[in-house]
């Protein structure tokens, strides 16, 4: 493969993946589950989930009622063949249990971002164009500030994970 | 040039700059000074040094802390085929610890820094020629 390919496939990779948080931080999870491969992996903050449907509940369950942004920087796609690549970044992510963006007048108060995490994805490409199939986050830097309710709601699910794994 | 070659410049340049931090916050220094040009010329954090031996030995600072170089707003201007620079913001967030068992607590980022880059294409590709910085904000640790 030449550079020129690959940096098309650099380009479509981020393009999934800030479509992807756009549509989470805007509460269109259908639109952001449908980035993912069906049999896609997750773990992200602590978090098991497997395939497309227990991602899109997750999503549902663990951040309508809130307001979260995630602010995806240093993205750096590895080219593995025609069909696969990989991806590195870092989440900075910003986050408020108390209301949803889309319910009040103003800004929200904050403190600053909620944790720093690094960011490694998965990507395969399809009869739909690219999709993640995996995505994993670890917690680097993380305030004393607001616990995510995806966390609680996982928690109850049975489906955390070990941070340190 | 037409613009076409401008952009593939600016995008293997800004994939330099970002391989580069990923090196040095996973402590993979041997990796992030084959970014640099062998006669790189270094003038950040107060420190200025010549050469990829001596940027190298400066990365023992990072010892015993965990670094995230939060890298945004990155602007290439190709100079020509072969030279380009760089400005971006470097958002540093630096505690001490690891994050082993669970994440490292803090507040906010340790500085916020303008940085700028020069780069020059060789037979390995782009390769970080110089490095400077600008401080702009920096947290008051009492």
């Amino acid at each position: 493969m030449d550079r020129q390919q690959e940096r098309l496939i650099e380009w479509a990779c981020q393009k999934v993946m800030r479509q992807y948080y756009k549509h989470v931080d805007q509460y269109e999870y259908e639109d952001a589950a449908a980035l993912f491969t069906e049999d896609a992996t997750w773990k992200v903050m602590g978090v098991d989930l497997k395939g497309r449907d227990q991602i899109l509940k997750g999503l549902y369950e663990g951040l309508q009622s809130g307001t979260i942004r995630h602010v995806l920087t240093n993205t750096v796609v590895t080219v593995i063949d025609d069909d696969h690549a990989e991806a590195r970044s870092y989440n900075n992510i910003y986050y408020s249990p108390r209301a949803r963006s889309d319910a009040v007048e103003g800004a929200l108060p904050f403190d600053g971002p909620n944790r720093i995490s690094d960011h490694y994805a998965s990507f395969a490409r399809t009869d739909e164009g690219w999709k993640m199939s995996r995505r994993v986050g670890r917690v680097i830097f993380r305030s004393k500030g607001e616990e995510l309710a995806l966390e609680t709601w996982a928690g109850k699910e049975g489906l955390l994970l070990d941070q340190s794994s | 040039m037409d613009r076409e070659q401008e952009r593939e410049i600016e995008w293997d340049c800004q994939k330099v700059l970002r391989q580069y931090y990923h090196h040095v916050d996973q402590r993979e220094y041997d990796e992030a000074v084959l970014l640099f040009t062998p006669d790189v010329h270094w003038v950040v954090m107060g420190l200025d040094l010549h050469g990829r031996e001596a940027v190298r030995g400066s990365f023992g600072g990072l010892a015993d802390s965990t670094i995230r170089h939060v890298l945004t707003n990155t602007v290439v201007t190709v100079i020509d085929e072969n030279n380009a620079e760089t400005i971006s913001y470097n958002s540093i967030y630096c505690e001490k610890g690891f994050p082993d068992d669970r994440p490292i607590p803090f507040k906010a980022p340790d500085r916020l820094g303008t940085q700028h880059a020069k780069l020059k294409r060789t037979d390995e590709g782009w390769r970080i020629s110089e490095r400077g910085s600008s401080p702009g904000f920096k947290q008051d640790r009492g």
